[in-house]
């Protein structure tokens, strides 16, 4: 049989964003894989050197949209380490929370990507439907959709009124209600096992020496999520990471669709125990050293690296997404499988392109 | 400030990365900073959310080893660094020549960094 050689993307009605694999198929199996990026570098990491740097929270905020609230916070954890400030506690709870909605809007969004990538177009309806929901209240309390720029170096600009915590609890609670009636379709419907069980398998083993990180890890059953280190204020709340260990497309599908409720029941019980006083501190000085941070996204790990000389100006700023990390699990998942697959099983990892490239 | 790193030489990078994969470490990234007269690159590996850092300092010129042949995966950040900083990995297992990012006819190496920013004294606070 003669191997023939197709591009899928970097436009691909399957793909948000750009990226191209140069895909080497035998008849309709997957050979070998190329990936092909670069369309949307916009060098974020070096304009950070050139800004203020309490002006980077609003840069670093537009590295990704979906992940936009946590990559603010990562980044003023990091400014806040290496100045030694201290935010107050209501601070850390808000943070948590805003975190939270953040894992919500972005995990409902792929599981509505997911189903449109096998055609179960009522599906992705339902989940972006439910997602809306959840943008309404971010609106309602950061002003924007997704970008909220909610995070400060010092703590939180955006605080929460009585009564926006009971709209919300209402609306949460609302959420997981529908979540109800949609959840079993992904989880027990005889088209989506069939699209999703056994495909794109990866083994406990290759996710760590892959370097996948996330719900991928956890997909094959490495119990590990940077919220059990208890940054801000994760370890005051009750959390154990979801793990299962199928290793497949269905095991990610699962670990995202129960991290849906998982992220609502943290975000109640934040704001059920969120303390009374200021949202942040004031901050003064210039960044003087070098700090590395991390934090779990709703794709996986993120790591910042910050270092700065005592000027307004950093001397660096890098970043390492998730899907970054994910880009080589991804090119040992796809060989073996079938041409069919090739959407569902790039989609497994969430990819993320304007992350990556940054 | 949280941030420790274990100072290695060039030499030694290949044995302590192979050390790091034996005992069941990820490799979450390497970072590099332009010191001006030299470069260091800082190795992150991770197990169980600990996390652990080698760090190599290399003249502008020198060569530094991949580490891709211990950790497939690096070869992806490594080719970053080589593009953008133009730090001389030799031996990167799928070295993309230079076109990770960057088109022919752009300016080689941005990321790199002509001068030291002047020190904060008398620099006006920021809050």
């Amino acid at each position: 049989m003669a191997k023939i050689v197709t591009p899928f993307g970097p436009q691909h009605p399957v793909l948000p964003e750009p990226l191209q694999l140069n895909i080497t198929y035998e008849d309709e199996k997957v050979v070998s894989v190329a990936p092909a990026i670069g369309y949307i570098h916009r060098g974020l990491e070096k304009a950070g050197e050139l800004n203020d740097f309490p002006q980077n929270v609003f840069l670093v905020e537009r590295v990704c949209g979906i992940c936009s609230f946590m990559h603010g916070m990562t980044y003023c954890e990091a400014i806040e380490d290496i100045m030694g400030v201290e935010i107050p506690p209501r601070a850390k709870y808000l943070r948590v929370f805003y975190g939270e909605l953040s894992r919500i809007h972005s995990h409902l969004l792929w599981l509505g990507l997911l189903s449109d990538a096998f055609g179960f177009e009522s599906l992705f309806m339902k989940y972006w439907a439910i997602r809306e929901r959840i943008v309404d209240l971010m609106e309602m309390t950061g002003g924007h959709r997704i970008i909220l720029s909610a995070s400060c170096i010092g703590g939180v600009r955006r605080d929460l009124t009585d009564e926006q915590i009971k709209i919300i609890e209402k609306t949460l609670m609302e959420v997981k209600n529908e979540l109800d009636r949609v959840t079993p379709v992904i989880l027990k419907d005889y088209t989506v096992k069939k699209r999703t069980v056994g495909i794109g398998v990866l083994s406990k083993e290759e996710v760590i020496t892959l370097g996948a990180v996330g719900p991928v890890l956890r997909a094959s059953g490495v119990a590990q999520d940077l919220r059990q280190t208890g940054y801000e204020a994760y370890g005051e709340l009750d959390f154990e990471p979801i793990v299962e260990t199928d290793g497949d497309c269905y095991a990610r599908a699962v670990v995202r669709a129960r991290e849906v409720y998982q992220a609502i029941d943290l975000a109640l019980e934040a704001l059920h125990r969120l303390p009374e006083g200021e949202a942040q501190v004031k901050v003064k000085g210039n960044p003087n050293g070098e700090t590395i941070r991390r934090v779990e996204q709703p794709r996986g790990e993120v790591l910042w690296y910050v270092k700065g000389n005592g000027t307004k100006n950093l001397v660096r700023m890098r970043v390492r997404t998730p899907t970054y990390a994910h880009i080589p699990a991804l090119l040992k998942m796809l060989p073996g499988c079938e041409m069919a697959d090739v959407p569902v099983v790039t989609l497994s990892i969430d990819p993320c392109i304007s992350c990556t490239e940054r | 400030m949280s941030f420790e790193a274990k100072q290695i030489t060039p030499e030694q990078l290949i044995n302590e990365t192979q050390a790091m994969f034996d005992a069941d470490y990820r490799l979450v990234t390497a970072t590099c900073v332009d010191e001006i007269e030299q470069f260091r690159i800082i190795y992150s590996f991770d197990r169980e959310t600990e996390l652990v850092n080698l760090e190599v300092a290399i003249g502008k010129q020198d060569e530094l080893p991949s580490i891709s042949g211990v950790y497939l995966c690096a070869f992806l950040v490594e080719n970053e660094i080589k593009e953008l900083f133009g730090v001389n990995i030799s031996n990167i297992a799928v070295d993309l020549g230079g076109r990770l990012y960057m088109i022919e006819g752009t300016d080689p190496h941005p990321m790199t960094r002509k001068e030291e920013k002047k020190a904060a004294k008398g620099v006006k606070k920021n809050g």
